[in-house]
């Protein structure tokens, strides 16, 4: 139970890879992540060709595994909703635009090197036009995580979406 | 990097690098009724803004429950917390604590829930060591099968911040495998 201080402090929040989309894709996939980190976090800002809803899914894994918990405003009303043994995990259920504000989404995957637990995110989400969201999602797996993909409900992501992996040590 | 709000705010503005330090974690291989970041103030000279990155269970009887946190180890009536959670069904907009002897934030897993699953909970700490406001704090935290929750907290205090309590909320352990890494936010050279 011992609590390791670092001295001196180590830096970390290590960007891994960033892409930036030169055509459209319905998914994008980071694979081959290190396991020298605890924790990931994916920053996407993405248009879509059409109206769309992002995912992301885990060592390819499209068994019925995920679930989640959301909550979300549109300008009139605040909804929440859940959904369980779904095969991708939904981090945005806010719609994001063909034109105009660009859907971001900050997405934190918890101890993702761990093998000891499920894998727990938190995941932001913001489009201007439809609202702002957060959303707890869960892999039901304890295998560490070596690929990300982010997948759309429907359709693709639009040319010039970046998709940015950071590396954090604990 | 940044704390989760400013990155959220700045649209994903990415600062420079050796910004955000690790200092300090804890892995619990036994349970513990509560774990403590002390001696904070060697960090004030060089760093502005806190974070708190956990995974956690507790052993309540029940699907989930929540931290507390006090600091400096303050136990007073010197708290202020709100919270605006998701449950599944609504948003619900929590009870609003004034002068509270901690602050709660969600949410982890209790024992209720199925083995292996842990909730997450991202705490920012912010303007940690400025003596001239009270404390601000702000969470992004739950777990899929029972809430999404956002959290705020105030220690109304000027002191600088030297300590970091950390609790169940309604059990009375931390279980083996919760995770508690405290990273720091360097000031503007």
């Amino acid at each position: 139970m011992a609590q390791t201080v670092y001295d001196p402090p180590v830096a970390t929040y290590i960007p891994l890879q960033t892409i930036t989309l030169a055509s459209a894709a319905s998914s994008v996939t980071f694979a081959s992540i290190p396991q020298t980190y605890r924790d990931l976090v994916l920053v996407a800002v993405a248009l879509g060709s059409t109206t769309l809803q992002g995912r992301v899914r885990l060592n390819s894994d499209s068994g019925s595994n995920y679930s989640s918990v959301r909550m979300s405003g549109n300008g009139s009303s605040p909804t929440s909703a859940s959904l369980a043994s779904q095969t991708s995990g939904s981090i945005s259920t806010i719609a994001t635009a063909t034109t105009g504000g660009a859907l971001q989404v900050e997405l934190q995957i918890q101890d993702y090197s761990a093998t000891d637990k499920h894998k727990s995110m938190l995941s932001r989400a913001d489009q201007s036009a439809t609202g702002a969201e957060a959303v707890a999602v869960r892999w039901a797996s304890t295998s560490a995580v070596t690929s990300v993909q982010i997948l759309t409900s429907t359709g693709n992501w639009a040319v010039g979406g970046t998709f940015s992996l950071y590396g954090i040590k604990a | 990097m940044i704390p989760l709000g400013i990155l959220a705010a700045a649209g994903g503005a990415v600062a420079a690098a050796d910004s955000y330090d690790l200092l300090a974690t804890e892995i619990l291989t036994s349970s513990s009724s509560s774990i403590t970041f002390a001696s904070l103030g060697t960090y004030a000279p060089d760093y502005q803004h806190l974070q708190l990155r956990m995974v956690g269970r507790t052993n309540r009887a029940s699907t989930s429950d929540y931290i507390n946190v006090q600091l400096n180890g303050d136990t007073g009536s010197n708290y202020a917390h709100h919270s605006l959670y998701g449950n599944g069904s609504s948003v619900v907009a929590g009870t609003a604590l004034t002068s509270d002897s901690k602050m709660g934030f969600n949410r982890f897993s209790g024992a209720s829930a199925s083995s292996n699953i842990f909730g997450s909970i991202v705490l920012d700490l912010l303007d940690a060591f400025e003596t001239t406001k009270y404390k601000t704090l702000r969470s992004l935290g739950g777990t899929a099968a029972v809430s999404i929750n956002l959290n705020s907290g105030l220690w109304m205090d000027t002191d600088a911040l030297t300590s970091i309590k950390i609790e169940p909320g309604s059990g009375s352990s931390l279980i083996t495998g919760s995770r508690f890494s405290l990273y720091g936010i360097r000031k503007a050279a």
